[in-house]
């Protein structure tokens, strides 16, 4: 009994890792970078206070963060034919995964951009630069710093988010499994091994988190520290 | 050079400034003093548009504005002749102190890196900071941060610099060296507004002291006439409550 579990598991493994590395990952990665530049624009337009665009922007965030996902792709997938708009499956999983994350992401960036000292954009326009530039150069690049962990977070979700796809018929990971689950019948053990694949994918990203965090806070100034410390040994404070 | 006259400013139901005049001429430095809430740093941030004011007019240059209706390219213009210097520094956080200074020359003055990184480093020699060209603010001390600052504004050559209250966020053992460096530029013709609380820097360094009270000018004239000799009430009581305080 064991010992087919175990060759189901061992068999299995490529089977579902397999549509993970093909579909999961490029599904994951491809809606949150779409994802983000939809909550870049959607952060920036209401911060910046464009008249008309940030009611729409407010808009947006309301219907998508208050509708459950799996309708979003439901509506997507099976409602949008009836409009005559015909989708594949995995770009409509696109699509959908990318309003959402926009809509949840934005906040985060709203939230980053406002946490960004308004002395600094004031002083930005004393010295003659224009609301872009203010924007690119100085408060863009310390928001998305502060905005890192939470983006992060996002992600982690994201990728674990995309097994809804199955629904919509993309052969991603869950999708897999259901199929060798049916097959087999050890629903239980091939659930458990789906879920620990999810797992080690989301234990890859914390462990990337981490670095990207270590990065951008000692990264830079690493150089500058033992300039620091060389400097303050051989001579005292000005 | 410089002239602002009748400007009003108004938060909601709050009249901040009741028709202020104030006249600055090429190499002046002129000092605005005042008790807190007299209008002093609005005045200043609406010289430099950081406020809008709600009438009023401005010269600039042999150009009048209407301060009301104001173009964004003449704000632009007139933000690259002039430099601010903020209470807390306000320094770019992701930019190194020559950085800081040179962001204005390479992006906003399209000036080029080798020339625009020789004039940061001449502005930061200048106010004592040759060993922190590559420091970001947070490695820096309070005074240190408020040097970079106003290394930034003089690194653009402005024709006018405006300090509001420069030293009122640091500890009293820094505000000597900021004041200090704010004395050389005086020296050497640099054209200031500045609204401080220090009492010393106005007498010793203006040449012209503006006291405001409840949103207008009490009086103005030389640190002597104001600061020694005032003739208003306001400005006498005032100045008591310094002495007495100090």
């Amino acid at each position: 009994m064991t010992e087919r579990i175990v060759s189901i598991l061992l068999s299995s493994f490529w089977q579902i890792l397999l549509p993970g590395l093909i579909t999961t990952i490029p599904l994951t990665v491809l809606s949150f970078s779409i994802g983000l530049m939809i909550a870049l624009v959607t952060a920036i337009v209401q911060v910046a206070d464009i008249r008309g665009l940030k009611q729409v922007a407010r808009f947006y965030v309301w219907v998508i963060r208050g509708t459950p996902l799996l309708v979003q792709l439901y509506i997507i997938f099976y409602g949008l034919p009836g409009l005559g708009i015909l989708l594949d499956a995995f770009p409509a999983a696109v699509i959908a995964f990318s309003i959402n994350v926009g809509a949840y992401t934005s906040e985060t960036i709203r939230a980053a951009i406002l946490a960004v000292p308004a002395g600094q954009t004031e002083a930005g326009y004393c010295v003659g630069l224009n609301y872009v530039q203010i924007m690119r150069r100085i408060v863009l690049p310390q928001a998305l710093k502060i905005a890192f962990p939470s983006l992060f977070n996002s992600l982690i979700g994201l990728t674990k988010d995309t097994s809804l796809a199955a629904n919509i018929t993309v052969l991603e990971m869950f999708m897999a499994t259901q199929r060798i689950a049916a097959r087999t019948y050890e629903p239980f053990a091939l659930y458990c091994e789906v879920a620990v694949i999810y797992l080690m994918m989301c234990t890859i990203l914390t462990k990337l988190q981490k670095y990207g965090e270590y990065k951008l806070t000692h990264g830079r100034s690493h150089g500058n520290d033992r300039f620091l410390q060389k400097n303050s040994a051989g001579k005292a404070e000005v | 050079m410089l002239e602002i006259n009748n400007i009003h400013k108004s938060f909601h139901e709050n009249e901040v400034l009741k028709g202020v005049d104030i006249r600055v001429n090429k190499g002046d430095v002129i000092v605005i003093l005042g008790p807190s809430g007299s209008g002093k740093t609005t005045l200043l941030r609406c010289m430099n548009f950081l406020e809008k004011a709600d009438c009023g007019t401005m010269i600039f240059d042999q150009t009048k504005l209407d301060l009301q209706k104001v173009h964004k390219k003449q704000i632009h213009e007139i933000r690259l002749k002039t430099g601010f210097v903020f209470q807390n520094y306000n320094l770019f956080s992701n930019k190194t102190a020559l950085e800081n200074v040179t962001e204005g020359l390479l992006i906003a003055r399209k000036i080029s890196r080798k020339e625009a990184e020789e004039r940061g480093k001449r502005a930061l020699d200048k106010v004592g900071l040759s060993d922190r060209y590559h420091y970001y603010p947070s490695q820096l001390s309070g005074g240190q941060q408020q040097r970079v600052g106003i290394a930034r504004a003089i690194a653009v050559n402005p024709e006018v610099i405006f300090f509001d209250e420069p030293t009122s966020a640091l500890d009293p053992e820094l505000i000597g060296d900021v004041l200090q460096v704010m004395r050389k530029l005086a020296e050497e013709g640099t054209t200031m507004v500045v609204v401080t609380h220090e009492m010393s820097f106005a007498k010793e360094v203006a040449n012209k002291v503006y006291f405001m009270d409840g949103g207008v000018v009490v009086e103005s004239g030389s640190p002597e006439e104001v600061l020694l000799h005032p003739k208003e009430e306001r400005t006498k009581q005032f100045f008591r409550r310094i002495h007495l305080a100090a």
